[in-house]
């Protein structure tokens, strides 16, 4: 409970000083079960919690209906939070502002909402930013320790992590690093976790904000593909961690990586197996034939549980037995992709 | 005559002082730019730089706001407090002004708008720094004169 608190109370030092005195002031049962703080102009602070988004009041009280008692938030509250955010600089949070979201120390990741500023329909800029929403970020040890006996205790495989979204895919892949990693487990790897938007490792000022463990090498804002031949090239990995594979370059360096020795723990966003098949990216991935299986997460209100493992095979079969004379494949009676 | 030709020199002195901190100025916003331009780096760890540095250590504001920063305080709030804080003598209020305004913008743009400003100031520093030179030159030589001229006359009203 107490790093719940103390991770709230890390959060909420990004803010402006008159709502940050406001939010520090909500008891500390409300703030252990607080995941995300908004900040919108024009409406009073809002935090969401387990039982949905309560407003925040001028002495720290929580309610769902509005009353003079919740302050609005100005737009210079949104211009000095948003300045806290950035350290003073926004030049050096741009890239990630265009990303629309910036992390902050201790890993919290804070959204931004504004205007886009579009030059010849590229995205150049933003301005007047009128929504921030910190996601504060809580580490879940632990939740991966079955993966790790299982593909990695006694042997070197390489997994899919899917699932739909905030079914705990990457909370998963971080854990996992950080099992992987740590010098003194049971069975400890070389890994390198490319870290493309910050999600994993949180980076901040060169330090990882959120265990990966100690022989973790970090590769930050990296596009994937870029991130994974680089570590192959230069880091000597033996595990390879990436979230959210999407691309066929980066298949194209996943299959040049095993070609080198190296196994990955990936994951690919999907609510289903059959939505899972249909994505053009999981069946190369299949092709290349390096995946030994994929593990299913659930989706559910807890995060990081697991639904099903499935041997590669299984989907080969499965896609075998579902292919109809026209080329289609059904799986679950549903067409999933034409292969004509 | 030789209290007026002291005056005069003390007078250049101190316009000279303020050439040299103005340069400091200017070296700083050059170094700033070049640290935002290969990588980006933020305002605070740019002002730690320049506090490193034995030719800018004693530039009189970077310090204070250092300290007012780590101490939980807003960048430009501790930026314009250090200044007024600091201020040396030598500085005009032009001068201060300048360096005032020059935080409240600092850090607060994309890349290419923090070089622009960083180029602007630093061109408006020079500009500065000629007409504190020129000022200086034409001073002394005037205060040396005057102070000539003063003790003739002060020897012919005696005599």
């Amino acid at each position: 409970m107490q790093d719940s608190i103390s991770k709230f109370n890390e959060a909420a030092q990004c803010l402006a000083p008159i709502i940050r005195t406001q939010v520090l002031k909500i008891s500390d049962i409300v703030k252990k079960d607080v995941r995300e703080i908004r900040i919108k102009i024009g409406v009073p602070v809002m935090i969401v919690c387990s039982c949905g988004t309560m407003l925040v009041g001028r002495d720290g009280r929580t309610g769902y209906i509005y009353n003079e008692n919740f302050p609005l938030v100005t737009l210079s509250d949104v211009k000095e939070t948003l300045n806290i955010i950035c350290g003073y600089s926004l030049h050096s949070c741009q890239s990630s502002l265009l990303e629309g979201y910036v992390t902050i120390k201790g890993g919290h990741r804070v959204g931004v909402g504004a205007r886009a500023v579009v030059e010849n329909g590229v995205l150049k800029g933003i301005r007047d930013v009128a929504f921030l929403n910190i996601r504060i970020a809580r580490q879940c040890k632990g939740v991966a320790v079955n993966i790790y006996d299982k593909f990695f205790n006694h042997s070197q495989k390489s997994i899919i992590v899917s699932g739909p979204p905030s079914s705990g895919k990457t909370t998963l892949l971080r854990d996992l690093s950080r099992l992987l990693s740590d010098i003194g487990g049971s069975k400890s790897y070389r890994t390198c976790v490319i870290d493309e938007r910050d999600e994993i490792a949180a980076m901040y000022n060169g330090q990882p904000q959120n265990d990966v463990g100690i022989n973790a090498c970090v590769l930050s804002g990296f596009p994937k593909a870029e991130g994974i031949l680089r570590a192959i090239r230069s880091l000597s990995p033996q595990v390879i961690l990436c979230d959210e594979i999407g691309t066929n370059a980066e298949v194209e360096a996943i299959s040049q990586g095993f070609n080198s020795g190296v196994s990955f723990v990936i994951t690919i966003h999907s609510s289903s197996k059959s939505e899972l098949v249909a994505k053009s990216q999981f069946r190369k991935l299949m092709q290349t034939g390096i995946f030994d299986s994929v593990i299913i997460l659930d989706g559910g209100v807890k995060p990081c549980v697991i639904k099903e493992i499935c041997k590669m095979e299984e989907f080969y079969n499965e896609i075998h037995r579902a292919r109809s004379f026209d080329g289609c494949v059904r799986v679950g009676g549903q067409n999933v992709f034409n292969e004509n | 005559m030789v209290a007026f030709a002291l005056v005069g020199r003390m007078f250049s002195m101190r316009i000279k002082e303020r050439v040299k901190t103005l340069e400091k100025f200017r070296l700083m916003l050059k170094l700033m730019q070049t640290e935002i331009e290969y990588v980006n780096m933020p305002t605070y760890e740019m002002l730690k730089n320049a506090s490193e540095r034995q030719e800018l250590s004693d530039l009189f504001f970077i310090n204070d706001c250092l300290m007012l920063i780590d101490s939980g305080n807003p960048f430009d709030l501790s930026w314009s407090q250090s200044i007024q804080k600091t201020k040396p003598p030598e500085l005009e209020n032009d001068d201060i002004q300048l360096i005032l305004s020059f935080g409240k913008s600092l850090g607060t743009t994309d890349r290419d708008g923090q070089l622009s400003l960083c180029g602007m100031y630093e061109e408006l520093i020079v500009k500065k720094a000629q007409e504190a030179q020129a000022k200086a030159k034409s001073h002394a030589a005037l205060y040396s004169k005057l102070g000539i001229i003063c003790g003739v006359a002060l020897a012919i009203i005696l005599i």
